[in-house]
């Protein structure tokens, strides 16, 4: 496009597409000397004259303001215009879609059925107006954002042609259809029944070539392909005696570069599967097209594989090869949140191999350009190994994907597979992930806890806490985690025991000696900081054991528990309403004292 | 001033718009109810003039859509078509105080705030409120309505010139939410409202319909012609049922089918799209709680 008559800018002279443009005046009895100004084509004037005829407005002028270009036009100009005899009808229908406007807001069933009944008068007197007729009334159920209305009327358009054997312009036909398919209001159903009506209307070479300018068409506009697409292909193209692997390959070709293919399901990735490795093999171009995709559709493993059949993998390898782009595509598709995921806490192992592979290792470090990693955003779906390794390969060069909220590191799957997971020291000198790291810290100690006996809290296991300190990334990661929940407290002053409590939240899990051993400079200042004096104080203020049995106090307790159930309403039996959990006694871990 | 707005008869009693548009009723005395009655309600003066009502609605937003393609799309306006459009109010009320320019082979000029358009004779001439704050005339063929975007550093100061001036614009051209590009954008899209969760995929599909956007397949698009070429931004919004969960996907920006590398998005495009996406952003779910 490079005109501004394509733009549809308003031009003085004439162009090769234009219609003369006119500023027609209306004013209505109501609305005293106020003018409403329409811009309206020349030839569309008198269809909207009459339009606004129906609500009383009366033109008053008619100025030429310059040329636009022709557009297509709906219902009722379009009637009024090819067929001016029966503009009559198109008027009167043109009412029966206004009141329908107005009904559809309260019930799309009933302005529905007006709309069939006014379909149904049409069809009487003007039957070939009727599949505009009812285009039109699908728009308005579209405005209405009531696609599945919206599709109905589309339908019975077509049941009207059938009806009245009107004849079909495929290429009008096309754009509605498109137009309502990208609006939502065709239903994969109603695409299968477009492929089986394309087939029985025309010879099945041309029909074949029709549903694949409409397939293709669909794609472009933003819509992933469609479910039975492979099926309806297949069943046109061998109804035109082609084969069905090189049509599949001419397809994929012509759609591979279009963006709405990434939201494609998995089904297509399986489908297509086979002509997306013909189309790779041998050749670079497209070859590297799929290096520049990641489905979010099919996990990553099964992604690798398709890469790897088809030889993309090996392109990689290749020296020189920009390999580092790659990466940032493959990790972000890694690291993105994937709802009702099925893979959630894989190992990555095939992802993390593909790294460590000495070619593309080699590819990856020859640039020195910045690469976009989702390091810390997609930490919870990204390998704590595999976070390591990337930060190991690309150090100072990475830059983090933007995150708005507070991730945690998954450690659950380092967990699963901490045997070959590595050192992990990269990972946990990472600055931008430090609270991702600590959050996942504790994440993992919670999920490994266990009740100790005879006590009320609970421990990290020992199995957890042995692999916690047998890997230097986790371990030195422990450590940043007591320092810096600890850094927040003045500790020289001595903590008081609201903060003691606020520490004793977390410390427990620690409570074993082989952390505490590993754990000994930071517990050292801790223990320094608690006086014993001040919480031996504390606790006897909150009251001991032996005071509960003092008679004056069972009395005072039970004045007190009647006053509250008065006032609640509640049935005074229940003993267990009474327990004041405020006044509940502070639990210090034992070992804080020794 | 136009006339206000005329009484006509519907059985007893009579029918007009009230300066809120709504329609208000008076009794055969002449005196004006608070409410119309159910009866008057009834008739087919009323009827006509709902629809009329809706159908003025209908034209009002229309105009204000017109006016936006020329700004988004940066096309020249014939001055002659603009002194027509300014004899109806709905019209006038979207173009006043729009800043203008006139444009001579390349160069563009920003000539000020748009105050009147008067016809005298054959001749027609512009009214601004030039930039150093002084009245002027203009009588070029055409005129433009430059995107802010393209105001550069101006917009501040344009911004509280206007403040000044006690200039109040009813289309958005001032207070549009601008995005300048990366200095040295890398990529083909921009990943930075993936985030943003929906519970249905019709929230986010009717909160673009409302603010203007086409919703196509499963992406939401904001078109744009700039530099004599057709841009659209797209941001995937989900495609399926549309009760179904969705979260935003990435936001591309495609000329000829083809997704742009963000170094070759021109500014007015690229200012679009991430104004289309941070509108979406907006009406996300808030989650309650998290991790934390």
């Amino acid at each position: 496009m490079n005109s501004l008559e394509d733009a549809g800018a308003v031009l003085p002279e004439p162009g090769e597409h234009t219609t003369p443009l006119v500023a027609r005046g209306y004013t209505h009895q109501v609305l005293g000397d106020r003018t409403i100004v329409r811009l309206v084509g020349e030839a569309i004037v008198p269809a909207e004259d009459a339009m606004l005829d129906v609500l009383g407005l009366e033109p008053t002028s008619a100025v030429p303001v310059g040329h636009l270009r022709r557009r297509t036009i709906g219902f009722p100009a379009w009637p009024i215009i090819v067929d001016p005899a029966n503009a009559r009808h198109a008027i009167a229908a043109a009412a029966d879609l206004q009141r329908a406007r107005k009904l559809v807001a309260g019930s799309a069933n009933s302005a529905k059925a007006a709309i069939v009944a006014a379909a149904s008068t049409l069809g009487g007197s003007a039957p070939h107006f009727v599949p505009t007729f009812l285009e039109e009334a699908g728009r308005i159920f579209i405005d209405a954002d009531a696609p599945t209305y919206a599709a109905q009327m589309f339908g019975l358009a077509r049941d009207a042609e059938a009806a009245h054997a009107l004849p079909v312009d495929e290429d009008r036909h096309r754009e509605a259809f498109l137009e309502f398919a990208f609006a939502g209001a065709v239903s994969v159903k109603a695409l299968t029944a477009e492929a089986r009506r394309l087939m029985a209307a025309h010879e099945p070479a041309t029909a074949h070539e029709l549903l694949t300018t409409l397939v293709v068409r669909r794609i472009k506009g933003g819509l992933p392909p469609y479910s039975a697409m492979r099926q309806d292909l297949r069943r046109s193209a061998k109804a035109a005696g082609l084969s069905d692997d090189e049509q599949a390959l001419q397809l994929i070709s012509q759609i591979i570069d279009i963006p709405a293919l990434a939201n494609a399901n998995a089904g297509f990735w399986r489908e297509y599967q086979t002509a997306l490795v013909a189309a790779a093999v041998g050749n670079g171009e497209f070859a590297d097209k799929l290096l520049t995709m990641a489905p979010d559709s099919i996990e990553v493993d099964e992604w690798l594989e398709l890469l790897e059949r088809a030889g993309c993998l090996d392109r990689l390898r290749e020296p020189g090869y920009p390999a580092a782009q790659w990466a940032q595509v493959i990790c972000r598709r890694a690291g993105a949140y994937v709802w009702n995921r099925r893979s959630e806490g894989s190992s990555q192992t095939r992802l993390r191999a593909l790294l460590d592979d000495p070619q593309i290792r080699n590819n990856l470090t020859a640039d020195t350009g910045p690469v976009t990693l989702p390091l810390v955003v997609g930490a919870g779906q990204l390998h704590p190994a595999l976070i390591d390794t990337l930060i190991e390969i690309f150090g100072d060069r990475i830059v983090e994907a933007p995150c708005r909220y507070q991730s945690t590191v998954n450690f659950a799957t380092w967990w699963a597979d901490r045997d070959t997971s590595g050192e992990l020291r990269h990972l946990a000198g990472y600055e931008p992930l430090a609270s991702a790291v600590r959050a996942g810290i504790r994440r993992f100690l919670s999920e490994h806890e266990q009740r100790v006996t005879g006590a009320d809290y609970t421990v990290v296991s020992a199995e957890a806490a042995a692999a916690l300190l047998g890997c230097p990334g986790t371990a030195q990661a422990l450590k940043a985690y007591v320092a810096h929940n600890l850094s927040g407290f003045k500790l020289g002053e001595g903590l008081t025991p609201p903060e003691i409590t606020r520490v004793a939240e977390w410390l427990h899990y620690l409570a074993r000696p082989n952390l505490a051993a590993f754990l000994s400079e930071e517990l050292a200042v801790l223990t320094q900081a608690v006086d014993p004096t001040t919480l031996v104080e504390h606790n006897l203020r909150l009251g001991s054991v032996a005071e509960l049995h003092w008679p004056n106090v069972s009395e005072r307790l039970a004045e007190s528990r009647a006053n509250r159930d008065a006032l609640t309403g509640l049935d005074p039996g229940s003993w267990t309403r009474g327990c004041d959990y405020a006044a509940r006694p502070t639990v210090v871990a034992p070992w804080a004292f020794s | 001033m136009p006339q206000a707005a005329q009484w006509i008869p519907s059985g007893d009693y009579q029918l007009s718009f009230g300066d809120d548009g709504k329609i208000i009723a008076r009794n055969k005395a002449g005196k004006p109810l608070k409410s119309v009655p159910p009866k008057a309600k009834k008739t087919e003066a009323f009827l006509e003039l709902d629809q009329l009502r809706d159908c003025l609605a209908r034209h009002d937003a229309e105009a204000g859509a017109q006016v936006q393609r020329w700004l988004l799309d940066g096309l020249p306006v014939p001055t002659k078509l603009i002194a027509e459009l300014w004899a109806d109010t709905s019209w006038q009320s979207w173009l006043t105080d729009l800043v203008i320019a006139t444009a001579n082979d390349d160069a563009v000029e920003l000539r000020g705030f748009l105050r009147e358009a008067t016809k005298n004779g054959g001749g027609i001439s512009l009214g601004v409120v030039d930039l150093d704050g002084e009245s002027d005339t203009i009588d070029a063929d055409h005129i433009r309505i430059p995107h802010p975007v393209l105001f550069g550093d101006d917009l501040d100061e344009l911004r509280e010139f206007a403040v000044d001036l006690g200039l109040t614009q009813r289309f958005d051209q001032l207070q549009r939410q601008v995005f300048a590009a990366p200095d040295s954008p890398s990529g083909k899209g921009v990943n930075e409202f993936s985030d943003a969760e929906y519970d249905e995929i019709r929230f986010v599909a009717g909160r673009a319909r409302a603010n203007g956007f086409a919703v196509q397949g499963g992406y939401a698009v904001c078109r744009i012609i700039e530099n004599g070429y057709r841009y659209q931004a797209r941001i995937w919004i989900g495609e399926g049922s549309p009760e179904e969960p969705t979260t935003l996907g990435e936001l591309i920006w495609v000329r000829d089918d083809a997704t742009l590398p963000l170094a070759e998005v021109p500014p007015v495009a690229y200012s679009e799209g991430m104004r289309m996406a941070t509108i979406l952003y907006a009406g996300r779910k808030i989650a309650k709680g998290s991790d934390q």
